[in-house]
């Protein structure tokens, strides 16, 4: 579904490498949970799949298509939900999932039909004709979802989504990342939250600076690692325990 | 296409969603506030145009005043279209929201030239139709000239577009620089205000250069004018030829062709003109879009190395102090409510004393008087300096929900209106010096700069502790955005429009007592007495005030507050 090969990048004003030569495959109808500390190249690595920054190095393609020559194609399979709060929050929520709809080329039935599925399941039917500067940041955040799955996109990508989302939004989320895989179709998304990551996902990797120096399911972390908790696991890598690795392959 | 027009109607959405039903009383006021000021200046230059006309009209000079009132319709475009240029495509900050969609930057580009560029021909419109229609009124022009006005009014925004366009270029990178976005509408302010007077200054000195000066006689006077238009009107090529062309003129610049031909030549020349300006303004203007965005997307994780880390120690006042005043300088929206008084001023003093020393009467006279100058440009500076520092009367409002954080501080409320009042107090100062600085070197005077000195300080201070104690008695703690609690602010329009009150009142009295007290000693010492007098009233009466209400006030509003 999702192949990256090499991929590098620094930025202008930085003689570190953000992302350095990463290679990861995503299959189709998983759920990849992309673990990292703070600066470690996780946003940065989403921007580059997403088209927002260029690549110094290395090739993206999506379901084949390599999102450097077929940019456009390849941006149609993609749902984003970023980090950063909606730019457009004058407008309503409809408006926004309309924008959207509209440029995705949802068609008016259909994305009636799963707008208001969505509205349902976040229970936002109220405030969607609201404005979005009135929202809650729990409620932008789930605005934004709503918008990235308005066309169905093979292929969903969430940077830190968990962040604001009270307790009931955040199990609908889960389960709506669930429900997207079970219709085939591939989640990849950036969390903090290891329990999250431990629970949800079919797999997992861990980048420090710019390296992914860890990916594999559950069970396979487990295994090399004596069945320790992903904690556990985080913490040795991610606290520069080069150690841990050398010894776990 | 289809992406296209929907990018396009997201910004036109989002540009005018801005309160919804829930707009407020005070944003309608400030609405009518603004309407009745554009209004008036548009009906002024109506009058102004009805007057001229015919006067023009007998001097065979239409086409020049015709190109003129578009002139200043472009004037008005770029000091309208500075800000929407380098906000919606140099310093786009919606590039990252963008780029993730399939939609070609290059639709979005366009899109947001376009959004631009309709802005900039609602702003010609609003200009050019009242006045150009009274001038066709008053003339009784044919239909041609009011087809033509309408065809002007859809295409001369891209003749200064091209100007607008490249002088974003270098503020683009002077505010990259400062990073500091309130920086960046000060430098547009200030570049603004100095390209129109640097214009006016241009054209008078032109006229002046054309006509002789005073001595000489009329029908020499009459033919500099005449020349000195023709020149300025040479300037504006496009304009000069629309002009021609809408009031058939049958002379193409030195060409000898006929009425119909001359009409050709100079329909084609603007077009001409237009296609090749937008041409150059899509194509630098493009340019500079991809340019910037890359640049925010990849500058943006510049870090500056920890090379030394001093610890320094201070007193809770201080730190109050400057608590506020880096939440104020980091804030755009505050940074420019509060500072730009501190740039802009000056820059009007200086120009307003210049014009004043060559325009207003002669030096014999009451008028031309030193000490009526003195006078005018203390008023002046009473009303700019202390009303453009909007930061008292929000500095509660700027709190919002975090007001409650007053009461977990171990610290009085005394020391926290102080710290306040200091900062607003020394922005406040800072540009009254500034200003009088200027008015030293410019017309120096030892009696009148004391004076004014001991008056504007007094009277700046006595203001801000009121400008204080009405946004702690009725502070705007509820909005969404910086720019709301300063602009929605209910109480910065309030304390604004009555400082302008009190100094025309303030100086319009001693204005009136050396005009009209025959002994000129006599009416600078009432004159300057009743400012001063009045100055320390009003320090001594709203300090007390402040301060005895201060804490109370601040019991009263944490107590309704939201801590959440």
């Amino acid at each position: 579904m999702l192949e990256i090969t090499n991929l590098t990048k620094s930025y202008a004003k930085s003689d570190k490498k953000a992302v350095d030569d990463l290679t990861l495959r995503l299959n189709r109808g998983e759920i990849f949970g992309f673990l990292g500390p703070n600066g470690a190249g996780k946003t940065t690595t989403i921007k580059m799949i997403m088209g927002i920054l260029t690549p110094d190095g290395g090739r993206i393609t999506i379901n084949g298509i390599d999102a450097g020559q077929e940019s456009m194609r390849a941006k149609k399979m993609l749902g984003y939900v970023s980090d950063s709060h909606i730019i457009y929050d004058k407008l309503s929520g409809r408006e926004y999932v309309d924008f959207l709809a509209d440029i995705y080329g949802v068609d008016a039935v259909t994305r009636r039909i799963r707008c208001d599925a969505l509205l349902e399941r976040f229970h936002l039917k109220e405030a969607f004709n609201d404005r979005i500067n009135t929202y809650s940041h729990g409620m932008k955040q789930k605005i934004s979802v709503i918008g990235a799955l308005i066309h169905e996109p093979e292929l969903w990508v969430l940077d830190e989504p968990m962040t604001g989302l009270d307790p009931q939004s955040s199990f609908e989320l889960k389960e709506l990342m669930r429900a997207h895989c079970a219709a085939g179709k591939t989640v990849f998304f950036s969390t903090h939250v290891l329990e999250v990551a431990e629970k949800l996902c079919d797999r997992v990797g861990i980048i420090v600076n710019g390296r992914l120096v860890l990916v594999g399911t559950m069970a396979e972390i487990k295994a090399a690692s004596n069945d320790k908790s992903l904690e556990e696991v985080f913490m040795s890598v991610a606290g520069g325990n080069r150690d841990w690795l050398n010894a776990n392959g | 296409m289809g992406q296209f027009i929907t990018v396009f109607k997201l910004l036109v959405k989002n540009m005018f969603k801005r309160g919804g039903a829930r707009r407020s009383r005070v944003i309608w006021i400030a609405y009518a506030v603004i309407g009745v000021c554009a209004g008036t200046m548009v009906f002024g230059l109506c009058m102004a145009v009805y007057a001229l006309a015919p006067v023009f009209a007998n001097l065979d000079l239409l086409p020049e005043l015709f190109t003129l009132v578009m002139g200043a319709a472009c004037v008005t475009v770029i000091l309208f279209g500075l800000a929407p240029m380098m906000s919606y495509l140099y310093f786009s900050k919606d590039t990252e929201f963008f780029l993730p969609l399939p939609v070609r930057s290059s639709t979005v580009y366009l899109a947001k030239f376009l959004f631009i560029y309709l802005t900039e021909v609602a702003v010609v419109a609003a200009f050019l139709l009242p006045v150009g229609i009274t001038l066709g009124a008053t003339l009784g022009l044919n239909a041609l000239y009011y087809a033509v006005m309408l065809f002007s009014v859809i295409f001369v925004p891209a003749v200064p577009m091209l100007l607008v366009a490249l002088l974003a270029i270098p503020l683009m990178y002077v505010v990259s620089f400062f990073k500091n976005r309130g920086a960046l509408t000060s430098v547009v302010l200030v570049l603004l205000f100095g390209s129109v007077f640097g214009l006016y200054y241009f054209m008078l000195a032109r006229i002046n250069l054309s006509t002789g000066g005073e001595e000489a006689d009329p029908i020499e006077l009459i033919e500099g004018m005449r020349r000195a238009l023709v020149g300025v009107c040479n300037l504006l090529p496009p304009l000069y030829a629309i002009a021609r062309f809408a009031l058939m003129s049958d002379v193409f610049v030195t060409l000898p062709l006929s009425v119909p031909a001359a009409m050709g030549a100079n329909v084609a020349l603007f077009i001409a003109c237009v296609l090749l300006l937008l041409s150059l303004t899509v194509c630098i203007s493009a340019a500079m879009y991809r340019k910037s965005a890359a640049r925010m997307l990849e500058g943006s994780r510049k870090r500056s190395a920890l090379k030394d880390y001093a610890v320094k120690s201070g007193t809770a006042l201080s730190a109050l102090f400057k608590k506020e005043w880096k939440e104020l300088f980091r804030t755009p929206a505050y940074a420019f409510q509060s500072l730009s008084g501190t740039v802009l001023s000056p820059i009007w003093v200086l120009f307003i004393s210049f014009s004043l020393q060559t325009t207003v009467g002669t030096a014999e006279s009451v008028l031309g008087s030193a000490n009526f100058r003195w006078f005018l440009l203390v008023g002046f500076i009473c009303m700019v300096a202390v009303s453009m520092n909007m930061g008292a009367a929000t500095t509660y409002s700027r709190e919002g929900k975090m007001f409650y954080y007053a009461k977990m501080l171990p610290v009085d409320y005394i020391t926290q209106v102080n710290a306040k009042l200091r900062l607003y107090v020394l922005i406040s100062t800072a540009t009254i010096v500034i200003d009088l600085i200027i008015l030293a070197v410019l017309m120096f005077d030892w009696l009148n700069l004391l004076c004014a000195a001991l008056f504007l300080l007094l009277y700046n201070y006595g203001f801000n502790c009121f400008c204080l104690l009405l946004d702690l008695s009725r502070p705007k703690l509820t909005w969404t955005t910086p720019n709301e609690a300063i602009k929605n602010n209910g109480n910065s329009m309030l304390t604004t429009f009555l400082n302008m009150g009190i100094s025309v009142i303030l100086v319009g009295l001693p204005l009136l007592a050396v005009a009209l007290v025959p002994v000129l000693w006599l009416g600078l010492l009432l004159s300057w007495g009743f400012l001063i007098a009045a100055g320390a009233a009003a320090a001594v009466v709203f300090h007390t005030l402040l301060f005895k209400k201060a804490p109370e006030l601040y019991r009263r509003i944490l107590g309704s507050v939201s801590t959440r």
